[in-house]
């Protein structure tokens, strides 16, 4: 340290050293410099040096002056850190200048403040020397002298040195009753002291001081807005600062908690009605908070040692939630924690499982937490335990969607019927929860499993037998079984409880059809046209439906058609044609009806002596992607027919007069269609015109491989791109599908990719040597079963970046027959697919991308590795 | 996101009337045009606790672990509890340190 002394010294020397060799005007404009930026230190080390080494000068007394506001600012900088002694000898450094530098009053405040009230006392007796302000100020520090004493201990040795009849001796004694009637919570005891202390006393600050504190209870702002009023400068500002501590939101509070000092942290405690270790807990968050690179963890400790001060159950829940998840089995005395109940371990392991599980585990998971619950409860059926086990059993199936599935898997493991058969068993514990009834009855028709689903609508329906959204259910259900009678009589009762319901409407118009097109194969024509019938009485009042109502025109001419009067029919037919323009847009209409009762296409064109056509006309095209989003919306399935007719009719069609939306929307229409070659030439054209729209570019790449097919290196690049573009723009939707899209392409993602993803023969201008193939090929692969072999199961398969749903397939057959064996059949997939891509075409010399591609199928997509 | 019953300033057990009520004294304590943070606050912590399903499905389910701001809460309401009655009033000797410049 010493050494460290020497050296700065040494150094300041050698700097004053060549500051001398400087000119006086230069030196002293530096140091006027330093004082104007606040450097006092410097501005005081220069001016001291410059008032020695040029003494005679003219410019003395200027440079004297400089230094004493030099060593007075370096002297508030010294009281502002609480270091008052080193401020008190700067001060007297200040004063030692000479006769013609003031006093200046903050030096008599400090005295005051170290114990000697003297310098203020004789500044008080002299007011004419003072301007209002200082006087103000000097009587305000005087009076919080003589209060302060008088607080601690009654000490009047200040109080005697001031003429009887003078202000702060007056008020002195009011003053400190408010103080006291406040500190007591005597109201009426406090307003009558205050009543004592007129305008201008010199304890008028504390007047505002206890007014605000005892407003701040009730009326916050309004005590925030008493307490500004209380100047910076004020004998009392301490107080007002630890008030407005007290008064700040609680966020900020522990922000500035943690730089507060005791005392004032100490009058928040008071203020905020805090004990002691509530306020050692808040000094602990705070100075917590301010570290934010603390671990969440940390904050453990806290919570046990102040577990009185929180209550016991709390601290615990809030512990629970800190402690680190866990999927496996817990100690049950976890070091540096609280004992864990068989119940908290079990959620624990469940909080730990849901985030990454699959669904068997996470349903698993809750399973145990509501074995746990009804262990504990031992019989009681009280609301409380009784919707906590509920809802814990619908927890797995709330958290994957199961039962909303289109497609139910109703093998016994699978977890839809894990979810499906905890929901019926929520149902035990919690009858009145209308959604879970729905859900089951839902997934259960859609499962084909039309028993189970009408138990549980009729267990619905006896606790709401005129819920909507029940009935509806029932009509459902009552259509999945064929039973037209009993639907119709539901819809009845929907449309008396709501007349303008169309959907129940609809929903029967449409059974009646589909009805209808199942006497067809039996050649009962009769019983069709009567289906047909009951949806036109269904159609009859109901708006919105006309379209319904011209199309069953069409059916029923087809019906008479196909069935009955080949004549009559032809001519219902070639009417409804006609009333529709007889054009392309009227044929796919006829297409379309055709499709829904499952009629020939070709040989009812032939009846009619229809040829095939083709859209030429963009307004044609409007209306037939119109048509066939209607179609898609209402019937979901079509047959290879109508979808031949319909490819032919749209090849070559206008697609770049339509709009970029138009075009969207065509593409979205022709997906649910499978029409991905009108499909492509869609999105292409659109592409054209608005190159890289991110939805565009998605149709462009699915459509050509959604009939199969694999994409090259290169073009997985573009989808990239694509996706990349899509994120940019904001394009979620877009983007979505084409992360999907990739992954179903890249079901290990980029690490290593399968075999055959890394040449790309068409693009490369370089091909690599056939003979390195299998070098490329030999390296992913030994990677790929490395992790497979290394690894965990489930953690390999996160770590090869496969698709969710084949990881969940994996897990499943991991769960049916080991672990061993999942990896063994993975492994043969790789190596499977490993042959395979020893199959791919090679590179031919010099040949572009049509010549390499297969002859037999030219447009078709390369041949590539399909390895799931 | 802060525990919704120490925003609402209730306790975890409480009934529906009383979630509503303490939402109520809150929505006046905040009312939106004059502290739109707070309301919005309150608002969400009401959404969250409102029933009995929602105050259950929050304890078995919510796995947010606590801010700092919370545990603060939580002690202030808990020895506003237990000690309703006792003025929240300093020592004087407190002020007379602040006077002195102790800080």
């Amino acid at each position: 340290m010493a050494r460290k002394r020497k050296k700065q010294s040494s150094h300041g020397g050698s700097k004053a050293a060549a500051a001398a060799k400087q000119r006086p005007e230069v030196r002293e404009r530096e140091a006027l410099q330093a004082l104007e930026s606040g450097h006092w230190r410097d501005a005081i080390q220069a001016l001291k040096a410059l008032l020695k080494d040029d003494p005679e000068s003219e410019r003395t007394p200027a440079r004297r002056r400089a230094l004493a506001d030099a060593y007075a600012g370096r002297a508030r900088d010294l009281t502002a850190k609480g270091m008052l002694k080193e401020a008190a000898v700067i001060w007297e450094n200040r004063a030692a200048l000479g006769a013609d530098i003031p006093p200046s009053l903050d030096h008599g405040i400090l005295r005051l403040r170290l114990g000697d009230p003297q310098p203020l006392i004789a500044a008080w007796a002299h007011p004419d020397a003072l301007n209002r302000e200082e006087r103000q100020r000097v009587g305000e520090q005087l009076a919080a002298a003589v209060l302060s004493e008088r607080l601690v201990g009654g000490d009047t040795a200040l109080l005697e040195q001031l003429a009887e009849d003078d202000p702060i001796r007056r008020h002195a004694e009011p003053a400190q009753m408010a103080l006291t009637a406040y500190c007591n919570a005597d109201q009426n005891g406090m307003e009558a002291a205050l009543a004592e202390l007129p305008f201008r006393s010199p304890y008028r600050a504390l007047a505002i001081l206890l007014k605000a504190l005892v407003r701040a209870e009730t009326e916050p702002d309004a005590a925030r807005e008493m307490l500004a009023r209380i100047d910076d400068a004020s004998a009392f500002a301490p107080l007002r600062r630890a008030a407005e501590l007290a008064l700040l939101p609680d966020a900020e509070l522990l922000a500035e908690l943690d730089r507060a000092g005791p005392r004032q942290a100490e009058l928040v405690a008071a203020l905020r009605g805090w004990s002691n270790a509530q306020l050692e807990l808040a000094r602990a968050l705070a100075s917590f908070q301010r570290d934010s690179g603390r671990q969440q963890k940390t904050l453990q400790p806290l919570l046990k040692r102040y577990r009185d001060l929180l209550g016991h159950d709390w601290a615990q829940q809030a512990s629970l939630r800190l402690m680190p998840r866990r999927t496996g089995l817990l100690d049950p005395h976890p070091p540096g924690w609280n004992a864990l109940s068989g119940h908290e371990r079990a959620l624990i392991k469940a909080w730990g499982t849901e985030p990454e599980g699959d669904p068997w585990d996470v349903l698993d998971a809750w399973e145990m937490v509501a074995q746990g619950l009804i262990a504990e409860q031992r019989g009681r059926r009280d609301a409380p335990y009784s919707l906590e086990i509920a809802m814990v059993l619908r927890r797995g199936e709330r958290r994957f969607k199961l039962l909303e599935t289109e497609h139910p898997e109703d093998d016994l493991d699978s977890p839809e019927t894990i979810a499906a058969e905890q929901l019926e068993r929520s149902l035990q514990w919690d009858p009145d929860h209308r959604e879970t009834y729905l859900r089951l009855i839902t997934w259960y028709r859609r499962a084909n499993r039309l028993k189970d689903a009408r138990r549980v609508l009729g267990q619905a329906q006896e606790r709401w037998p005129q819920d909507m959204a029940l009935l509806e259910a029932a009509m459902e259900t009552a259509l999945a079984s064929n039973a037209f009678k009993k639907a119709a009589g539901i819809a009845r009762r929907m449309l008396a409880i709501d007349p303008i319901n169309s959907s129940a409407r609809r929903r029967l118009v449409e059974a009646h059809i589909e009805h209808a097109a199942k006497q067809i194969p039996k050649r009962r024509g009769d019983l069709a046209r009567k289906e047909l019938a009951e949806a036109r009485n269904w159609t009859g009042r109901g708006s919105g439906l006309e379209p319904v109502r011209a199309q069953l025109d069409l059916l029923e001419g087809l019906v008479v058609l196909a069935l009955e009067d080949a004549d009559q029919g032809k001519a219902m037919l070639n009417e409804c044609l006609t009333q529709r323009g007889s054009g392309v847009v009227a044929q796919v209409e006829l297409m379309l009806a055709v499709d829904r009762l499952t009629l020939k296409q070709d040989d009812i064109a032939k009846r009619l002596g229809l040829k095939r056509i083709k859209v030429g006309a963009p307004e044609d095209l409007r209306a037939i992607i119109g048509q066939l989003r209607s179609h898609a919306d209402q019937v979901g399935h079509f047959r290879r027919s109508l979808l031949e007719r319909l490819a032919a009719a749209l090849k070559g069609a206008p697609w770049k007069r339509l709009e970029r939306n138009e075009l969207e929307h065509a593409c979205e229409t022709l997906r649910a269609f499978r029409l991905n070659a009108a499909r492509r030439e869609a999105a292409r054209a659109g592409l054209n015109r608005w190159p890289r729209t991110p939805m565009l570019e998605y149709h462009d790449f699915d459509s050509r491989y959604s009939d199969g097919g694999f994409p090259s290196m290169s073009e997985l690049d573009k989808m990239e791109g694509a996706l990349a573009r899509a994120r940019e723009a904001g394009e979620m939707r877009a983007a979505e599908r084409l992360r999907e899209l990739l992954q179903q392409f890249m079901p290990f993602g980029r690490m290593p990719g399968p075999p055959g993803f890394d040449d790309d023969p068409w693009d490369d201008p370089f091909p690599p040597d056939p003979k390195d193939d299998g070098q490329d090929l030999g390296e992913g692969i030994a990677l790929l079963l490395q992790v497979l072999e290394q690894m965990p199961l489930k953690q390999a398969l996160e770590v090869t970046g496969m698709p969710k749903d084949m990881r969940r397939q994996v897990m499943r057959i991991a769960r049916e027959q080991g672990d061993e064996a999942a990896v063994e059949m993975l492994k043969a997939m790789i190596y499977s697919a490993a042959e395979a891509a020893g199959e791919l075409p090679k590179p031919q010399g010099g040949g572009g991308r049509s010549k390499a591609r297969s002859a037999d199928d030219p447009d078709g997509p390369p041949k590539q590795f399909d390895l799931f | 996101m802060s525990d919704p019953f120490l925003t609402l300033g209730i306790d975890p057990d409480a009934d529906d009337h009383v979630v509503e009520s303490a939402y109520r004294a809150a929505i006046k304590r905040c009312p939106p045009d004059r502290d739109p943070a707070g309301f919005q606050a309150v608002r969400a912590a009401y959404e969250r606790v409102r029933t009995q399903r929602d105050r259950i499905a929050y304890a078995l389910f919510e796995t947010e672990p606590p801010e700092p701001i919370d545990i603060l809460r939580r002690a202030e309401a808990q020895g506003r509890r237990e000690d309703e009655a006792r003025p929240r009033r300093p020592d004087p000797a407190l002020f007379a340190a602040l006077l002195r410049g102790e800080d």
